[in-house]
């Protein structure tokens, strides 16, 4: 699995993880270690510089290591200054294989009391369809890009962390459901995600035609009654 | 006996110096009428450029292409009239740009007119950019670019050319440099400015593949495409013949030279695509009209009809060439305005030198040469700080929900063909 290619700052990101992971060998086992770098790339790498500061603490009251602050900060410090060559190689893949491998092996979860929100039923729906119909234009991308999208959905600012785990457990599962109640921003960015993908690995006119046709499929369902899926773009 | 035989005389003098003194009215008076009716020629030429880039851009797209075209003429003239115009035509004693006749009022003679012909010369420079950059250009970052290039970029480039109307002469036209109507200073000096538009955006979403493949984004309506290139060949008569600034009898060779060359513009498109074993494309073959146009209008006045022909000829080839160039580089160019405007703008301005009247001169091809270099090392570099900042500050590039979303209804909050396409919201969050 490739790092992520559509983000412009593929070459930077790739750099802060080896930096990470070179100076947090020291601290924490393997799977600590990958979960760590989940945590970087979900809360602190598009972010400014204090992030970093956010990390570390993140870093101690995870991993108990509120003694060794100084010496954590000090070693991430000298790492990130480090020249490429210095460091570990980039862990993603071990990072992508630690995090399908935490997916498959989750139970799917319990049915909720509460009633599943119409926006999220309409964004199933028509996430769905749309990924339903790029499997008809091109079979051989579906798991790659169902790939890329839980991942893109472990980073995805605006949901919370439940929603995120939820939504790349159903990205990843056959038979998780979405019954959270996501926010709309959150929601649209998924889209978004999914239609940018799609233009990349298929052209824009052929992404437009798909997201059209499953809008309109969409559009039949009963929950569009009470949710209009055209809010969700 | 003589007093009276003189008053006689001059009695008699009286029509013929009060027929010199009504010509010299008339000419005027012709020049202007003339000057105007060219400058409202130019101005349709804005509606050409609409129509052939709203056609050559997506459904989502068209009301936001229409705009720039709309309002860069708008602010453009005001920017020209404020600052432009003084820049480019104003006294030159240094040969490098204009120091007077900003925010003309209280005017002599043709001046008004003049004025009008040639903010219309401005807009025309300027919206060629917004061709090239369509489709993911913020609007409000691509208007803040066009007033700098119309206060700026374009008209200091001009006083180096036409500059020192009113005293002094720019430092090319000191070296003999010719540019009757603009190949240079205004449609390559437009297509250097787009190049570096398209380099700071980047291409279209989904433009190029992950291994660089190139995606095909057919525009919405090719109809409007011809007849935008229609109303652009309309347009070009007043653009080239206009710039003789009088009603004479040379203005037929011009708008002569600029028919020929339009016409050998597309059978060179075409021959160029049937050469390359391609089919012969609609889009092409009107850029390669459009690109004769261009290279013609620096030397429309000083060649014959048939160089002329082989200007517009190779146009066409250029034009062809060109844009596959672009697509090598990955470099997204919506309508092709780099190689119509910028490579075909270069070609014209060496053909005017090649091609004089006078004989070739090598002496006059290398000034032709440094011009061209000097348009380029102007613009270019300018435009991509100018594109740079934008990008840093207000922003230039649109995001990609506004991508996906068009930039009709993120930009304008309207759509193009509503009977057509629904909204994408029933009310706005």
């Amino acid at each position: 699995m490739n790092s992520p290619t559509l983000d412009n700052d593929t070459g930077r990101k790739a750099f802060q993880r080896r930096a990470i992971a070179t100076a947090l060998t020291s601290f924490l086992d393997d799977e600590q270690l990958l979960r760590a770098l989940w945590q970087w790339e979900q809360h602190a790498s598009s972010g400014p510089a204090l992030a970093l500061n956010y990390f570390i603490r993140l870093l101690a009251d995870t991993y108990d290591l509120q003694e060794q602050q100084r010496k954590l900060h000090r070693d991430l410090i000298t790492a990130l200054a480090q020249p490429a060559d210095n460091l570990l190689p980039d862990p993603w893949p071990r990072m992508v294989a630690y995090r399908n491998h935490h997916y498959r092996t989750q139970t799917p979860a319990t049915t909720p009391a509460l009633p599943i929100p119409a926006q999220t039923l309409v964004f199933k729906s028509l996430l769905q369809r749309f990924l339903a119909a790029l499997a008809l234009a091109a079979p051989e991308q579906i798991t790659a890009l169902r790939e890329q999208l839980a991942l893109y959905c472990l980073q995805q600012p605006d949901c919370s962390d439940a929603c995120r785990e939820e939504l790349a457990a159903w990205l990843c599962q056959g038979r998780a459901r979405l019954t959270l109640n996501y926010p709309l921003v959150g929601l649209r960015g998924v889209l978004n995600h999914v239609y940018v993908l799609v233009c990349t690995l298929l052209g824009p006119v052929k992404a437009d035609q798909l997201l059209a046709t499953s809008l309109t499929e969409t559009e039949t369902l009963a929950e569009s009654r009470q949710f209009n899926p055209r809010k969700l773009l | 006996m003589i007093k009276p035989a003189l008053s006689l005389g001059l009695l008699a003098l009286l029509p013929v110096v009060g027929h010199a003194a009504g010509s010299e009215t008339l000419r005027v008076d012709l020049d202007t009428v003339w000057l105007i009716t060219a400058a409202a020629l130019v101005f349709f030429m804005q509606a050409g450029f609409a129509l052939l880039e709203g056609g050559m851009a997506r459904a989502k797209n068209a009301v936001n292409v229409i705009m720039k075209n709309y309002v860069d003429v708008c602010l453009g003239s005001l920017v020209f009239w404020l600052v432009g115009y003084g820049l480019m035509f104003g006294a030159n004693p240094s040969g490098w740009f204009g120091t007077d006749h900003f925010l003309l009022g209280n005017a002599e003679g043709m001046d008004y007119s003049l004025l009008l012909f040639h903010t219309l010369f401005a807009a025309t420079a300027v919206t060629i950019a917004s061709g090239a950059m369509a489709e993911r250009t913020l609007y409000r970052g691509y208007l803040l670019g066009a007033i700098v290039v119309t206060a700026l970029i374009y008209p200091v480039f001009g006083s180096w050319v036409w500059g020192g109307l009113y005293g002094g002469q720019g430092w090319l036209a000191q070296l003999g440099f010719i540019d009757f109507a603009g190949s240079t200073v205004v449609h390559s000096i437009g297509g250097w400015v787009a190049l570096a538009g398209i380099i700071v955006l980047g291409p279209r979403l989904g433009r190029f593949g992950p291994q660089g493949e190139v995606r095909e984004i057919p525009g919405h309506n090719l109809p409007l495409i011809a007849l935008g290139g229609f109303i652009l060949w309309l347009g070009w008569f007043g653009f080239n013949g206009g710039s003789t600034t009088r009603a004479d009898v040379s203005i037929g060779l011009i708008t002569l030279n600029t028919h020929l060359a339009a016409s050998a513009g597309a059978v060179g498109a075409m021959l160029a695509m049937r050469l390359a074993g391609q089919g012969v494309l609609m889009t092409l073959t009107v850029n390669g009209s459009i690109g004769g146009l261009v290279a013609i209008t620096a030397g429309c006045a000083s060649m014959q009809p048939v160089f002329a022909i082989v200007t517009g000829l190779v146009a066409g080839v250029i034009v062809v060439l060109g844009t596959r160039l672009l697509l090598a580089w990955r470099l997204d160019d919506v309508v092709g305005a780099v190689p119509v405007h910028g490579f075909c703008g270069a070609w014209g301005t060496l053909a005017a030198g090649l091609f004089h009247v006078d004989g070739l001169d090598w002496l006059r091809v290398g000034v032709q040469g440094i011009g061209i270099a000097a348009g380029v090392l102007w613009a270019f570099p300018g435009a991509l700080l100018l594109y740079w900042l934008l990008q840093r500050s207000v922003g230039l590039r649109a995001g990609t929900l506004e991508q996906q979303r068009g930039l009709d209804f993120t930009e304008h909050a309207e759509v193009g063909y509503p009977e057509f396409q629904q909204r994408l919201h029933q009310v706005q969050d």
